[in-house]
């Protein structure tokens, strides 16, 4: 077992000793036949004893042979007022000086609690108190390291006795602590591409998801607000699209802790994670920095660090802000008002009597319906857009309470969070809670423990029968009702009906919003313990268990007065309907970990290796009930039928990885890792599949032959090459599935519906990538650049087989593309002294191209509804894709000259015969442009004058079309919606044929012009000021007892700037999937916030 | 020297813990069945068969569309709120193309069936588990064999060349096939008929609704009769009036939920209601086997309360309308009139949606033609009653009700014994079977034994009959009628329904048979596409 000798390589030996006996006994487990989670169990007990086996054997031989001074100090630590509390007792026979000074920082800042005196060479850290004053016990020649947070730390040699005062400076940026792939890094030493961004410094931007914060902070990373739903929007692009089908959103891992993912199943977990918990963030780009993530790290990785405490500070702050959200009146669908509606109603039934021999059968008589009679009789009528928005509030209130002493450090954060939607009756509410908390016991020795319970609740946000937007949904639905009907009554009522004379069975979608009853609950527990020990100075061994708790409870209720897009309330109780789905997720993951930093002369060596086991397993239940008495009892328990079904889910990942850093001089990097990932997602044979990835970095500024300069003060070239890859796919899609199929009365039935692929594996990808760090006049200037070159190869798509093989389509590894760009950083300090300016600006350049499909055969654009994109050989992912609208058939002779479709007649639609065979049909879609900018860019602007702060934050994005699919219905001319104004024009006859843009109304003519075409697609060009923020810092001096109060107003989604008809050119359907981006239905609209908040720190 | 222990006993170890993981990281479905499991006893078998049954019913549910609103005893009313069905109403119009939905979900549903029935027939194959008895397997081989048939029958005559898919696709590489010639089709559906003749049993009554050696020797007489080889066809038919089937006394009975699988039935799809049929999050229940035939005919509605018995709106309906053309084709004191056309009245309400008043009878209402019929907006509706069985009381859910589709009734088999004998000269011969029919239906027997009158005798007695059960269009293009039945067909439509285009009905050679779907054309390299679409 483990040794108790204390020899080093016992020690080590005794750890792997561990592990192999643990192996061992794992694999007599596994003969003697326990279940599987037996086996995990015993599994993780044993690690775990094996880990306090020999926590305790060094312990114990502490007292005998001490592997390194070994402080006994149990005093806990004031504020440096005791001089002994810092002396090493080991040191005590030689001459101890009690060495005493002042730390101070550049910037001015009174708060100096956080700063920290550090015997170098030791593990001895002392705090200041809160004004910088220290006293530490050193004997002769000690070094003292002085540091704080975000501050160039500064050595000093004690000498004598005299006082030691340091003023610290601002960072350069190369010092800064980076948190990378299982650990942290100087940034200086980073050889991958690696962006971090402080949660400090997005603390102002009202969010539901941490995402909204990083809009625009971050080169490489596109994130799009897809539409304005409080919660769950967010969606991500690190280097643009990496996956066909899969998923393109990165891996987050929250203190180091891999979140489950969308598509495993989980929903949302990123959005139950309150923003003003995080610390940091650290975007890892390359294959270099996310490889150690393996078989799931392709689409990038977002690591979270939350907030903990630092060792000597203690501290309550409180932060609030409340806001109002309203709609902008740009970019609102401009629809017919009343009087224009029934004017263009009017002539619709006019050219039907003329043309059609149209009657009206209420009357029998060909004369124009009542309603549209006498057009001048109605005025602008009901705004229905504007009817369904109201001003709604947004409100969120933390606060942290955060103790580090040497011994413990400790973390609380506590967080309600609550938005109206600016649709009535939608929003979401959050109640977080974390703590952080770390125990030293003794100097080599880490006890962890993280809690982040989460209660959400999400009312009306989650779809539903009807849901909020979409094809037909509340918004679009409201977009295409009659404006000559009132949402109310005259006795104050709803009307129930908002369709005119002849009109599509419309609903009141005002009342139906009112009416929603559709709530989510989410509870989700985030638990994270670890140990870490050090073994030998340099050596640590460092076990985590995580646990991620989900548990999601969705009740619906659909009553008589329930109406959606072609039914009109009241209906019969007997059609009342309520749903229940519930879903409980629970996810472990266990790591072993050994790190080894070493130093011999000019050599830095920082060497990795670890196990790690993860597992989710998913209950699900849903439950319909039909059939109520009355609409006051919404729950199934007062159905009249009920039917339910149940289900499992889960999926396992095994994964061993290892990492070596290496430098030479802090001059020459080299980094090379590699992690073997099994998953059970894949095919019996090919579960297993490996990621190496290795990187250099080269400063050159520290070259001899280096020009010495004031103009340049640091150059760092980097350069990785490495293989990731992504699992996102769903549980067993490798297998072969039957689903049940019965067939008269008496027979069960089975039959296969899914087919499986037995040779499924993740999907590869192969990234390159080169990039430099730049710093120019002593770090007023930094810029970051990089190039990367990405093959992706065996995407995981299903493969859609042809309806002749019986089947739909196979889950496959499919075809490749490319994928390449630029990425690139600058950040300035334009103007330094009592007025500064600092500025922040990224811009990427990204693009894809597919280089093969299995058999050529493109993805999309087979349908003739719903399929408005298509990926093929030689394009790009998702172009959009449709007819290319020429005009309209103006009169006869123009009918004769061009190539028809089957219903084409003269006042058609005329699109453009592409395959040139003088007939319009499918075959004559096109790309119709790419999806996808060609460049996205981002600007931060912080200025400071006094104790007043300004930011503005932009950001754009340049070159990439979108398709406003809702122009189906706003376009619709069956006279059966309210259309956009501009059908006004339309075709009526040769000898008024409108502005030829427009088609006829002729029945049986239509369809062709409501089919995907050239004419719902824009440019998708914005530049967007999306946040502004204005603060005024009380400092120290104005207040007793708080610290520091800082009181600020902004404003969210402040301008936007855009060609995009729409209200929102960030605006996204299908959220992740890349072969259907770029489509605009009918979106939930984005409110512009205004706020005003307080940061209070006591 | 540490090290190099350290770091080699660390790599071993990690070595054996990833190997050992092996079977943490294999899981299968807890809620669903799979392969690997699967197949391994005679109950499994049969539980496949009967799965193999299923997408009859779903081509059933469709093939109205293109099996008889494409020919001239159905159209359907103009829905000009709602112009989502046109691809239905294209199918009518003789306009539609290659990305037709019902088109492509017809033929994808009977290859889903052929793919069923290969992989039963390939595990077999492979090895007969060991609780399965000779005879349980013939009875299993000679299902599979006459269902795959039965889908290759129904295919190779909506759309010409089709491919062969006779063993079970089992990845992306075998789930493409080349079509094959229509005579290579037609030679491997009377490989699998006559196998399965040979392996099934005679009918039993009461009936249990899957196929036997009837069935079988009615659709192989009729693929026979279809490549106009009679002297085939004739035996196969005679037969089949050996088996104990007979003519219910009553026609209208025929159709009546209570006699489901009766005497007379050969062949029906089996349907049957449930509450649990479709639950409202979208996912189709095991139990799903409920028709909406009733719902799709009648036209669209507010309340189905008068007309069905249960309320709910009817959005779905005014499919499969009856023709002036068919209601003209009844000659007066013909009982089928009434037995299969119904007529619906009502009124508009506000919105002008229709809102029923009562069901009457077509006998005092057969002049309600015209104006009006055909739109929705009209306020008198005819519909093809056979699937008609109201009140639906104890269903609870919409679109759900349990009326079967007849392929085969043996009135047919009596008509295509008729047809068979005239075109092989024996018109005498044929006279008593075609006025076994005759007679159940109120009408005087036929006497002529001239082969070219009575050839057209059989035809019309064939359309009334059969009319609504998706034998006219079949009938139309194996016989060479189609293009100048339809064409003159057409001339009327266009003189009732101004709405329709100048273009509509252009019925062609080309247009006897169905566009590929776009889709699998794009999907499937090699697949091509036939002529004009």
């Amino acid at each position: 077992m483990c040794t108790t000798d204390g020899n080093v390589s016992g020690d080590i030996y005794a750890y792997g000793l561990g592990l192999f006996i643990t192996h061992k006994i794992n694999r007599l487990f596994m003969k003697i036949n326990l279940s599987a989670r037996t086996r995990s169990r015993l599994r993780i007990a044993l690690s775990l004893f094996c880990f306090s086996v020999l926590f305790h054997s060094i312990s114990f031989s502490q007292d005998t042979i001490p592997v390194k001074p070994a402080p006994k100090d149990t005093t806990p630590v004031k504020p440096a007022t005791s001089a002994d509390t810092a002396v090493p007792k080991n040191d005590s026979a030689k001459n101890s000086l009690k060495v005493s000074g002042t730390v101070q920082l550049g910037g001015g800042t009174a708060d100096l609690s956080g700063t920290s005196v550090a015997i170098k060479g030791t593990q001895r850290v002392i705090p200041t108190d809160s004004s910088g004053h220290f006293i530490i016990a050193a004997v002769q020649g000690t070094v003292l390291v002085f540091s704080h947070i975000g501050y160039r730390p500064v050595e000093a040699t004690v000498t004598d006795t005299s006082a030691i005062n340091i003023t610290l400076q601002r960072e350069a940026g190369t010092l800064e602590q980076v948190t990378v792939s299982y650990g942290k890094q100087l940034k200086r030493d980073i050889t991958g591409a690696i962006t971090k961004v402080d949660a400090g410094n997005v603390e102002d931007i009202p969010a539901t998801e941490f995402g909204q914060k990083l809009q625009g902070k971050v080169a490489g990373i596109q994130i799009l607000q897809s539409s304005g739903i409080p919660g769950n929007n967010i969606v991500f692009r690190i280097r643009g699209a990496a996956s066909l089908g899969s998923g393109n959103q990165p891996l987050i891992v929250v203190d180091g802790q891999p979140l489950n993912s969308d598509a495993a199943g989980g929903t949302g977990d990123i959005n139950l994670i309150a923003p003003d918990q995080i610390e940091s963030y650290s975007v890892l780009k390359d294959a270099n920095a996310t490889a150690l993530y393996g078989s799931r790290a392709s689409n990038g990785v977002i690591l979270i660090t939350t907030k903990t405490a630092k060792i000597g500070k203690s501290s309550v702050s409180v932060n609030a802000y409340h806001g109002l959200q309203t709609v902008p009146q740009r970019g609102r669908p401009d629809m017919m008002n009343a009087r224009e509606f029934a004017t263009f109603m009017n002539g619709f039934y006019q050219d039907k009597i003329n043309n059609e021999g149209w009657v009206n059968p209420t009357t029998g008589t060909a004369t124009i319906p009542a309603d549209y009679a006498n057009p001048d009789q109605y005025g602008k009528g009901t705004d229905w857009y504007n009817a369904l928005i109201h001003t709604a509030p947004i409100d969120n209130y933390t606060v942290n309470y955060s103790v580090g002493t040497d011994k413990v450090s400790s973390s609380t954060t506590m967080n309600y969070f609550n938005q109206e939607g600016v649709l009535y009756n939608t929003g979401t509410k959050r109640w977080a809670f974390r703590t952080n908390t770390e125990y030293r016991p003794i100097d080599r020795l880490k006890i962890g423990l993280n809690l982040a319970p989460a209660y959400q609740i999400d009312h009306n946000t989650r779809g539903g029968t009807l849901a909020l937007n979409g094809n037909r949904q509340v918004v679009s639905g409201g977009d295409i009702s009659s404006p000559l009907i009132s949402p109310y009554k005259s006795d104050g009522t709803f009307n129930l009906s908002t369709a005119s004379y002849g009109m599509y069975a419309l609903p009141n979608f005002l009342q139906q919003e009112k009416l929603m009853d559709n709530d989510q609950t989410n509870f989700s527990f985030l638990g994270n313990a670890y140990i870490d020990l050090e073994i030998i100075h340099g050596l640590h061994a460092k076990s985590t268990i995580n646990g991620d708790f989900l548990s999601q409870d969705y009740n619906a209720y659909y009553g008589t007065q329930f109406g959606t897009f072609g039914s009109v309330p009241p209906r019969a109780s007997s059609s009342s309907q309520a749903q229940n789905n519930s879903n409980n997720t629970r996810t472990w993951t266990n790591e072993n970990l050994l790190t080894w930093n070493t130093q011999f002369g000019n050599h830095s060596l920082d060497v990795l290796a670890g196990y790690s086991t993860q597992k989710s397993y998913t209950t699900l239940r849903s439950i319909t009930g039909t059939g109520f008495a009355t609409d006051l009892t919404p729950f199934i328990s007062a159905a009249n039928n009920t039917s339910g079904s149940s289900n499992s889910s889960s999926w396992t990942i095994a994964s061993a990885l290892a990492r070596v850093n290496y430098d030479f001089k802090k001059r020459y990097y080299l980094s090379a890792s590699i992690r073997n990932d099994g998953s059970s997602r894949f095919g019996i044979s090919k579960k297993y599949g490996t990621f190496p990835s290795v990187s250099v970095g080269w400063v050159a500024s520290d070259e001899k032959f280096f020009p010495k300069s004031n103009i340049v003060s640091f150059l760092k070239f980097r350069g990785s090459y490495g293989k990731t890859g992504n699992f996102n796919i769903g549980n067993y899609t490798s297998v072969s599935l039957l689903t049940p199929a019965n067939y008269g009365n008496t027979t069960l039935g089975e039959a296969i519906t899914v087919l499986g692929n037995t040779d499924l594996t993740w999907e590869t990808s192969k990234q390159f990538d080169v990039g430099a760090d730049l710093t120019l006049f002593h770090g007023r200037v930094n810029i970051s650049y990089d190039y990367y070159n990405t093959r992706n190869e065996g995407m995981l798509y299903p493969l859609p087989l042809p309806y002749t093989s019986g089947y739909e389509s196979i889950q496959y590894n499919e075809g490749s593309f490319h994928i390449f760009g630029h990425d690139i950083q600058v950040s300035t300090e334009n103007i330094k002294g009592p007025f500064t300016w600092n500025t922040d600006f990224n811009i990427s350049f990204n693009d894809n191209r597919v280089v093969s499909l299995v058999n050529g055969t493109p993805i999309g654009g087979v349908n003739t509804y719903s399929d408005y994109n298509r990926t093929a050989v030689g394009h790009r992912i998702g172009e959009l894709y449709g007819y290319v609208f020429e005009g309209v058939y103006m009169n006869q002779a123009d009918f004769d000259k061009y190539p028809k479709y089957s219903t084409s007649a003269v006042g058609s639609a005329r699109m453009l015969d592409v395959n040139g065979d003088d007939t319009i049909d499918i075959k004559d879609r096109t790309f119709l442009g790419r999806t996808n900018p060609k460049f996205i860019y981002g600007m931060t602007n912080n200025f400071t004058w006094k104790n007043f702060d300004l930011g503005v934050v932009i950001a754009g994005q340049v070159g990439n079309k979108l398709m406003n699919t809702n122009l189906q219905n706003l376009h619709n001319i069956d006279g059966i919606f309210n259309v956009t104004k501009d059908m006004q024009n339309r075709w009526r006859s040769e000898a008024d044929p409108g502005n030829g843009k427009v088609p006829s109304t002729r029945s049986g003519t239509t369809e062709l012009y409501r089919l995907v075409n050239s004419t719902w697609v824009f440019s998708g060009d914005y530049l967007a000021v999306k946040n502004i923020t204005l603060g005024y810092t009380f400092r120290q001096k104005m207040l007793r007892y708080i610290k520091e109060v800082r009181v600020y107003g902004s404003v969210q989604n402040a301008f936007m700037f855009t060609k995009y008809p729409g209200q929102n050119p960030e605006v996204n359907d299908t959220k992740d999937a890349q072969t259907q981006a770029g489509l605009d239905n009918g979106s939930y609209p984005i409110p512009r916030v205004v706020m005003i908040g307080a940061n209070v720190n006591f | 020297m540490k090290h190099i222990i350290f770091f080699s006993g660390l790599s071993l170890v990690l070595a054996a813990v990833s190997s050992c993981s092996k079977k943490f990281v294999t899981l299968y479905p807890e809620g669903q069945l799979n392969e690997g499991i699967y197949f391994k006893t005679n109950s499994d078998f049969q539980q496949a068969l009967t799965g193999a049954y299923v997408p009859l019913r779903d081509a059933a549910s469709i093939a109205f569309y293109l099996e008889e609103m494409r020919a001239d005893n159905t159209f359907f009313d103009y829905n000009a709120k709602d112009r989502g069905g046109s691809g239905n109403e294209v199918i009518a119009e003789f306009l539609d193309d290659a990305t037709n939905s019902n088109t492509q979900a017809l033929w994808q549903a009977n290859f889903q069936g052929i793919q069923r029935a290969s992989t039963i027939l390939d595990k077999l194959q492979a090895g007969k588990p060991a609780d399965m008895s000779d005879s349980s397997q013939n009875q299993i081989i000679g299902q599979a064999e006459a269902l795959r048939a039965h889908y290759y029958f129904e295919l190779v005559r909506l759309f010409g060349q089709v491919p062969l898919y006779l063993h079970e696709v089992t990845d992306a590489q075998n789930a493409i096939v080349s079509r094959s010639p229509v005579d290579t089709v037609y030679a491997q559906i009377i490989a699998d008929f006559t196998d399965a003749l040979n392996k099934l049993s005679p009918p039993t009554f009461p009936q249990p609704g899957t196929i036997n050696k009837g069935m079988v020797a009615t659709e192989l007489g009729l693929v026979y009769l279809t490549l106009k080889q009679y002297d085939k066809a004739t035996p196969l038919f005679q037969s089949v009036t050996q088996m104990g089937y007979s003519l219910l006394p009553k026609y209208a009975d025929v159709f009546k939920a209570a006699n489901k699988n009766s005497t007379e039935s050969i062949f029906e799809i089996q349907y049957s209601a449930g509450n649990n049929a479709t639950p409202a999050n979208g996912t189709v229940g095991a139990n799903n086997q409920s028709s909406q035939f009733v719902y799709d005919f009648i036209p669209n509605m507010t309340s189905t309360l008068v007309v069905l018995g249960v309320d709910y709106q009817n959005t779905a309906g005014g499919w499969n309308v009856p023709t002036q053309d068919i209601v003209n084709a009844y000659v007066p004191g013909d009982i089928r009139l009434d037995a299969s056309i119904g007529v619906i009245k009502g009124h508009l309400n506000d919105q002008t949606d229709f809102v029923p008043d009562s069901v009457v009878s077509i006998l005092n209402n057969k002049d309600t033609a015209g104006k009006g019929m055909g739109y929705t907006t009209s306020s008198t509706h005819r519909f093809a009653k056979k699937q008609y069985n109201a009140p639906y009381t104890g269903v609870t859910q919409q679109y759900n009700t349990g009326d079967d589709w007849y392929v085969y009734r043996y009135s047919d088999v009596l008509l295509m014994l008729a047809e068979s004998l005239n075109e092989q000269g024996q018109s005498g011969a044929a006279l008593p079977f075609l006025n076994q029919v005759r007679q159940r239906a109120g009408v005087a027997p036929a006497m002529t034994v001239d082969q070219s009158s009575l050839r057209d005798t059989i035809a019309h007695e064939r359309r009334v009959e059969l009319a609504f059960e998706n034998h006219r269009w079949f009938d139309l293009v194996r016989t060479g009628q189609a293009i100048p039945v339809l064409t003159a067909y057409g001339v009327d439509q266009k003189k009732a329904f101004p709405f329709l285009l100048s273009n509509t009905y252009n019925v062609t050679q080309n247009k006897l048979i169905y566009g590929i779907p776009s889709r699998d054309v794009m999907v499937s390299p090699g697949l091509g596409q036939n002529p004009g679409y």
